[in-house]
């Protein structure tokens, strides 16, 4: 019963990072909050038997990838969305859409929880299994390395590629100015890069220069 | 009838396109004129070389399976429905085959000396070529598809060469006239090919003969409605009442096409035709009985029109059209051999007198009005000697070229089965006026004396006949301006000449008459003996005896005998008669000398009802009120909607998504009912 | 434990959390992070359905989106940091050359 309650406990404190990360103004605060979404989803992770993935979820998500918004966030030194962040034409869309989703959700799962049926329906059918019974090592870095490398290799090799193209973009797109101004004997010239608007307009060539 | 395949066939058509086609594209450009004419008279020589070896290919096979065939490729396949590029020559197409070709390499011989120095020698040549293709497709296709190919192909060359010099307002319009009033014509040709499908569910000449050979055919009326509807098409081609009118007027074209296509070759399409579709023809009774009245009617109202005209050219156009009458009149008595005779011997004497008109328009500096020439024969005497053949064999003398054909299609007017004395009659009234108008121009042209041209005429014409072309000075035109003598036309001008006197004197003898002397005297109609075998129609019982055939043929000549001698004593023993003549009988003489007024009915009739209704009610009312506007309600609503989304790209991926999220809450709303 | 149609009750409100932040917010960096929540909320129902039906295929996957993941935001950010230097803003209005 306990464990119920701190999971319910935990995603409630999930959904509530984020409504911050959507309510806060300021990029830090929205990086804050969603930073908090994180660590409670890693600790609903452990209480259901992912502690590899709450551990990746802990170590990459919220060490490496909300990190690296966060110091982006400070380089770029963005300040507070002014008043009109919020009042758009896609708020009339987005809430009543969102509201109209979550209600609809929330009265299907109520339903499928407590065994009843909103009506009768094909959904009927797939029934609310109970949590089976875990295999030995289920969720263990032993178990899921040998899945990776096993059944799962070719998407694991696939993923691989995937990464190294992110890697190469990434380079690629902020890289384009070093490269330029590489070519002029500047070998730190990202600030000047960023403060220099019409190097930035003549980058195409410059980024041909390093595709080549 | 089961052919025998042969590779040689396609050859035949596609020298004459090739040629076209190099003429057409290089001819401009890269060919000097006497790459052109080579190149041209080179396509029509290997054609004509290569149809008589087609021809004797024939000869030398059994008569019952006398045909070759070659199948080019697969046209039109759908469903039932099949129609290859295919030709087929069995004695009636390869004796169009010969004409065409034969008669064709002569012509385009004469226009090398006819059309020299003209500025588009090339795209002459070219058209020329364009032509002999699309009229040997005519006469060699293997179904009513591939003919009607030809039929098109030939109407469009038609219309380029009688316009041929278009700058002239004139030429155009004539062109323009020849095209719409075939236009009719194929139509009726079209509506009356796809009935004929409907009928019998097919198009090829072989499987239609086919079908109506033997017994009558269950859907009688179609097929009678088909046949009509394909007269209409032949009337157009080849210029039968009610569609004549654009004949004369094509005149205006050059004078080696007014030969070639307006005489010899294309304007007897309608006539082969028939010939070729005999068992539609046999069977549909009451088409070939309009057939034979057309024809007979056409006769004589043509001919009529002939005996005042003045124009030299317009005069022999209305000859063609009245002589076509007479092969229509074969036609719908059912003689089909003795109509394709007549339509041989035509090529031979009429493409002589237009070339040797020609001949005489080129000396006497483009003028072509009959008032102006007189006593050419001493300066001309090879033209006149051509001229004088053509003339006696068109008019019927004995022993020339028409005599027989002309004879036997009187005969058989009177005499057949499907025959009538009043279409005898019209036909007989018409060969007495042709005998007349023909000597009349023997008379105004050839003999007395040289009236010669007025100083301000040969001015007016030294120049803007030839499109503004410089002509040099072959064929005797002294550019002096002042007194000129006409002179006779160079070798590749008489040549011909003297090939088509010779063969318009001789010609007749294929088809001497099987009454007289016996069944085998008449080798032409052995020669088509089992095309036209189930389609006999036999001549009527009283004419079965030598004695009507000899009486007839006596009394065709005392017809021609009288014209002539009529001609003679109106032109030569009182040469004032005809203009007090005219002058006594000063209205009806004017009805022919308008030609009936038959343009200004058609232009008050049906014209101007088409073009003022057309105007005030299909174009400011139907077409500016009800499509335009139509057209601009959809137009303009669909701008409005597009305006309208347009809004919608603003170039903000967050409307995008926004409007992807409002899709997916209605999405699973709907899986979520429906569930 | 709770039942799994709670589990994804919770899943998907996180997911139109994070899609409300990438539609409404104007800070691209904000619209960033809008899409990571939307992979963990599809990450937190693999791992429950993978609990609940004792599969490890569902742990396999989440280590696939945190891949994608990881590259999505490394590429976003050097687009972000790329769009920076040639406007000097984050914010998503400015730029609609999607237009035409």
């Amino acid at each position: 019963m306990t464990s119920s309650a701190f999971m319910y406990l935990f995603l409630a404190a999930a959904v509530a990072g984020g409504v911050g990360m959507l309510a806060l103004r300021h990029p830090i605060h929205a990086a804050v909050s969603l930073l908090g979404t994180m660590l409670c989803l890693a600790a609903a992770y452990a209480m259901l038997g992912a502690h590899l993935m709450a551990v990746f979820q802990v170590i990459i998500y919220a060490g490496a990838i909300m990190v690296l918004v966060v110091y982006i966030i400070m380089l770029l030194d963005l300040g507070s969305d002014d008043a009109r962040a919020f009042r758009s034409v896609k708020v009339f869309v987005g809430i009543p859409a969102a509201t109209v989703l979550v209600s609809v959700l929330a009265r299907l799962a109520w339903h499928r929880a407590a065994g009843t049926e909103p009506r009768p329906g094909l959904l009927s059918s797939i029934g609310d299994p109970a949590a089976a019974a875990l295999p030995e090592g289920f969720g263990t870095v032993a178990s899921i390395g040998r899945d990776l490398l096993g059944r799962y290799v070719v998407p694991f090799e696939v993923t691989s590629v995937l990464l190294l193209a992110g890697i190469v973009g990434a380079v690629y797109l902020t890289g384009r100015d070093s490269a330029g101004l590489k070519a002029q004997g500047n070998a730190v010239g990202e600030g000047k890069g960023t403060g220099d608007g019409g190097q930035a307009e003549g980058a195409p060539a410059g980024g041909e220069e390093f595709a080549a | 009838m089961q052919a025998s395949p042969s590779n040689l066939l396609v050859l035949i058509p596609l020298l004459p396109l090739v040629g076209a086609i190099l003429n057409g594209v290089l001819g401009r450009r890269f060919l000097k004129p006497a790459a052109v004419h080579t190149i041209a008279c080179g396509a029509m020589a290997g054609a004509a070389l290569l149809s008589w070896a087609v021809f004797f290919q024939l000869v030398g096979m059994e008569p019952e399976g006398r045909a070759l065939s070659q199948e080019v490729f697969a046209w039109i396949r759908i469903g039932s429905f099949h129609a290859d590029y295919a030709l087929w020559v069995d004695p009636l197409s390869a004796v169009m085959c010969l004409i065409i070709t034969n008669i064709g390499f002569l012509i385009h011989l004469y226009s090398v000396g006819y059309m020299q120095g003209d500025p588009s020698y090339y795209r002459f040549f070219a058209y020329l070529n364009l032509f002999v293709f699309a009229m040997l497709n005519l006469v060699m296709g293997d179904n009513l598809l591939v003919m009607f190919f030809g039929w098109e192909g030939v109407g469009l060359c038609s219309y380029l060469l009688i316009g041929f010099w278009f700058s002239e307002e004139a030429n155009a319009v004539a062109g323009k006239k020849a095209f719409v009033t075939n236009r009719v014509g194929d139509f009726g040709f079209a509506l009356g090919t796809m009935l004929l499908f409907a009928a019998l569910g097919t198009v090829g000449f072989q499987e239609i003969n086919h079908q109506l050979a033997g017994a009558a055919p269950p859907s009688k009326g179609l097929l009678e409605a088909a046949a009509l509807l394909l007269f209409l098409g032949a009337c157009g081609k080849s210029a039968q009442i009610p569609l004549y009118v654009w004949l004369p007027d094509a005149m205006a074209g050059p004078t080696p096409v007014s030969a070639l296509i307006h005489a010899a070759t294309m304007v007897t399409a309608g006539v082969y035709m028939i010939a070729r579709l005999n068992g539609l023809y046999f069977h549909a009774e009451l088409a070939s009985q309009v057939v034979l009245w057309i024809g007979a009617a056409t006769a004589l109202f043509a001919a009529t029109i002939g005996l005042v005209q003045n124009d030299i050219k317009k005069v022999l156009a209305y000859s063609t059209v009245s002589q076509l009458g007479f092969m229509f009149v074969a036609m719908g008595a059912g003689a089909y051999a003795t109509g394709m005779f007549h339509l041989m011997t035509h090529a031979f004497f009429k493409a002589c007198l237009f070339l040797g008109s020609g001949s005489v328009i080129m000396a006497m500096h483009h003028e072509q009005d009959m008032r102006y020439y007189g006593g050419l024969r001493k300066f001309m005497p090879w033209t006149y000697r051509t001229f004088l053949v053509a003339t006696l064999a068109i008019a019927g003398v004995p022993f020339f070229a028409g005599f027989f054909s002309k004879d036997e299609i009187l005969l058989w007017a009177l005499g057949s089965e499907r025959g009538h004395a009043g279409a005898w009659l019209l036909a007989s009234a018409a060969a007495l006026c042709t005998a007349f108008y023909m000597f009349r121009i023997l008379h105004m042209t050839f003999w007395g004396e040289y009236r010669g041209l007025p100083p301000e005429r040969l001015h007016a014409h030294g120049h803007d006949d030839h499109g503004g072309g410089g002509h040099g000075g072959d064929g005797g035109h002294g550019h002096g301006g002042g007194a000129f003598v006409p002179k006779e036309s160079p070798w590749t001008v008489t040549v011909p000449l003297v090939v088509l006197a010779a063969l318009s004197a001789v010609g007749g003898f294929l088809g001497l008459p099987a009454g007289l002397l016996g069944h085998h005297a008449n080798l032409l109609e052995g020669w088509y003996e089992p095309i036209f075998a189930h389609s006999h129609v036999s001549l009527q019982h009283a004419f079965h005896n030598p004695g009507a055939e000899a009486g007839l043929m006596a009394l065709s000549v005392a017809v021609a005998a009288a014209g002539i001698a009529l001609s003679f004593y109106l032109y030569r023993t009182r040469p004032a008669l005809p203009g007090e003549l005219a002058k006594r009988f000063a209205v009806p003489y004017r009805v022919l000398l308008q030609k009936y007024s038959v343009d200004e009915a058609y232009e008050a009739g049906i014209i101007r009802p088409i073009l003022v209704g057309s105007r005030e009610v299909l174009w400011k009312v139907v077409d500016v009120v009800a499509i335009d506007g139509l057209v601009n309600l959809v137009g303009g609503g669909l701008k409005a909607l597009g305006r309208g989304l347009g809004r919608l790209q603003t170039g903000d991926a967050q409307v995008y998504a926004m409007w992807m999220t409002g899709g997916l809450t209605v999405a699973v709303l709907v899986t979520i009912a429906i569930l | 434990m709770i039942p799994l149609a709670h589990l994804v009750f919770f899943a998907s409100v996180l997911f139109v959390l994070g899609a409300l932040a990438v539609v409404l917010r104007r800070n691209v960096i904000v619209v960033l992070m809008g899409i990571e929540l939307m992979l963990n909320a599809v990450n937190l129902s693999f791992i429950g359905f993978s609990r609940y039906f004792a599969d490890q295929a569902g742990h396999v996957f989440v280590l696939m989106v945190f891949v994608v993941a990881a590259v999505e935001v490394g590429v976003g950010i050097a687009i972000i940091v790329s769009l920076f230097k040639l406007r000097h803003t984050v914010s998503i209005d400015q730029f609609d050359q999607l237009r035409n």
